[in-house]
């Protein structure tokens, strides 16, 4: 006994060791779900301070990148406008809102532009931290996009910033579908590889073959619906269970993203009340 | 603690380094250098082990702020800092070890330097994915990222030595 504390006084080190290892594991797995909202707003609002001077920088670099696929876009979004369209008898818009056409032109869904300040790919649970906040209108659980594909959801907000758990996460499940077809999936992540995502509950009889698109459904009210996210790779049927295992490779490189959509949908609340009468 | 002040800015550099460029250079889509282990390799030979574990905590700490999982980077530090004192003996002679030396090539000859830097970096890396991933499902393709990574950390570790460490010294 006596020389085992002879060992400790000599080895006080030990105790140190021990103590740091466990408080630093303790930190890993007390924060490992949902770390950013956790770890708490303070944290981001200080770091996005951080991340937003050093994204001023990086940012140059990439104005010519971003020019074209801010180009590409605005086409997209003209031909949407109402001086598009044959008919324009429709209602006064707000000149300042971007506009979905539904069948009967109300509008359900506008856009907060917002910009990626941190990023990442190379982690089980990839974290995103946007420019955007309360002060914008940004809330916890809209969708946010990217000019190509999905990008994730708001998991937190702060006064001027905002976390996205993004499809890059083990707890992203997206709702999807087949473009040019009515069956139904989720499109989940394995954590290999950035540019590769699975697909789960599509049943056997669906037609599906690779190279079809993969898009969200709509169901969630986070996304419009049709938001191209993925093409089919390869597919099998193998585990028994009645549906495919479909390998999906991403349209957008979740490396490069920096500008980015919240998605603000003007009717979740009322459908939101109506699936909670149903319950 | 004489010369307190050096290693300060030594720190201070070496993290906002990380945190502004290294953190986003992910080198072929998935390599990170984390150069911040420059700092916790260089101590002076002599600073008390549990003064290195400290350090080590709070290096790793600041770190895991600014990049994800809190604890991460400590914990993976905290590890590699342990070893740290038996590396330095198991390369080199340790009864002539004075005081204020640094464990530096010119200490060291530069074949025990390498190794010393390879062994410390791998263990804080595999401490690093292992925790990261924290399954052993993909075991042997983890293994491959902390090797791969091992490489291109100490890799910059060694320019960083060989552009700030070797003046006044013939090669």
């Amino acid at each position: 006994m006596l020389n085992f504390f002879r060992f400790l006084q000599k080895h006080n080190y030990i105790f140190v060791f021990i103590i740091l290892e466990a408080l630093a594991l303790w930190l890993i797995i007390s924060t490992n779900d949902y770390q950013r909202a956790v770890s708490g707003s303070v944290i981001t609002s200080i770091e996005g301070r951080v991340f937003n001077f050093s994204s001023g920088i990086s940012n140059f670099f990439k104005l010519k990148s971003d020019n074209h696929s801010l180009q590409v876009e605005n086409a997209y979004l003209r031909s949407k406008l109402k001086e598009s369209y044959r008919d324009d008898s429709q209602t006064e818009l707000p000149a300042d809102s971007l506009m979905f056409n539904d069948e009967n032109n109300f509008q359900m869904f506008t856009y907060i532009p917002a910009q990626v300040i941190n990023n990442s790919v190379n982690k089980r649970n990839n974290h995103i931290i946007i420019n955007k906040g309360k002060h914008d209108g940004v809330e916890i659980n809209m969708g946010v996009v990217s000019p190509t594909s999905v990008v994730g959801v708001v998991t937190g907000v702060t006064e001027h910033f905002a976390t996205v758990l993004p499809v890059l996460h083990s707890r992203s499940k997206i709702s999807a579908k087949l473009k040019n077809d009515y069956e139904y999936g989720i499109i989940s992540w394995n954590g290999l590889d950035y540019k590769k995502g699975e697909m789960t509950g599509v049943p056997l009889h669906a037609k599906i073959n690779i190279g079809d698109t993969i898009v969200t459904s709509g169901h969630t009210q986070r996304y419009p619906l049709n938001i191209p996210i993925g093409i089919i790779t390869d597919f099998s049927h193998n585990n028994g269970n009645g549906f495919y295992n479909i390998d999906v490779s991403f349209i957008e490189d979740y490396r490069k993203l920096n500008l980015v959509y919240v998605v603000e949908n003007f009717y979740k609340n009322e459908i939101d009340s109506l699936l909670n009468i149903n319950e | 603690m004489n010369k307190i002040y050096p290693h300060i800015i030594r720190f201070a550099i070496v993290v906002i380094l990380q945190i502004l460029i290294f953190n986003n250079i992910r080198l072929f889509g998935y390599y990170n250098p984390y150069i911040y282990l420059i700092f916790l390799l260089s101590l002076p030979v002599h600073t008390k082990n549990w003064l290195l574990l400290v350090l080590g905590f709070i290096t790793g700490f600041t770190i895991d702020v600014f990049s994800g999982v809190l604890g991460l980077h400590a914990a993976a530090c905290v590890l590699a800092c342990a070893t740290r004192p038996f590396l330095i003996k198991l390369f080199h002679n340790v009864k002539e070890i004075k005081q204020g030396v640094y464990p530096e090539i010119s200490w060291f000859d530069i074949k025990s330097f390498v190794l010393y830097t390879l062994l410390f970096v791998f263990i804080h890396h595999l401490a690093l994915f292992f925790l990261d991933v924290f399954t052993l499902q993909h075991f042997f393709r983890t293994l491959f990222l902390v090797i791969i990574n091992t490489l291109i950390t100490s890799s910059f570790v060694m320019i960083d030595q060989f552009i700030f460490h070797t003046r006044g010294k013939k090669p």
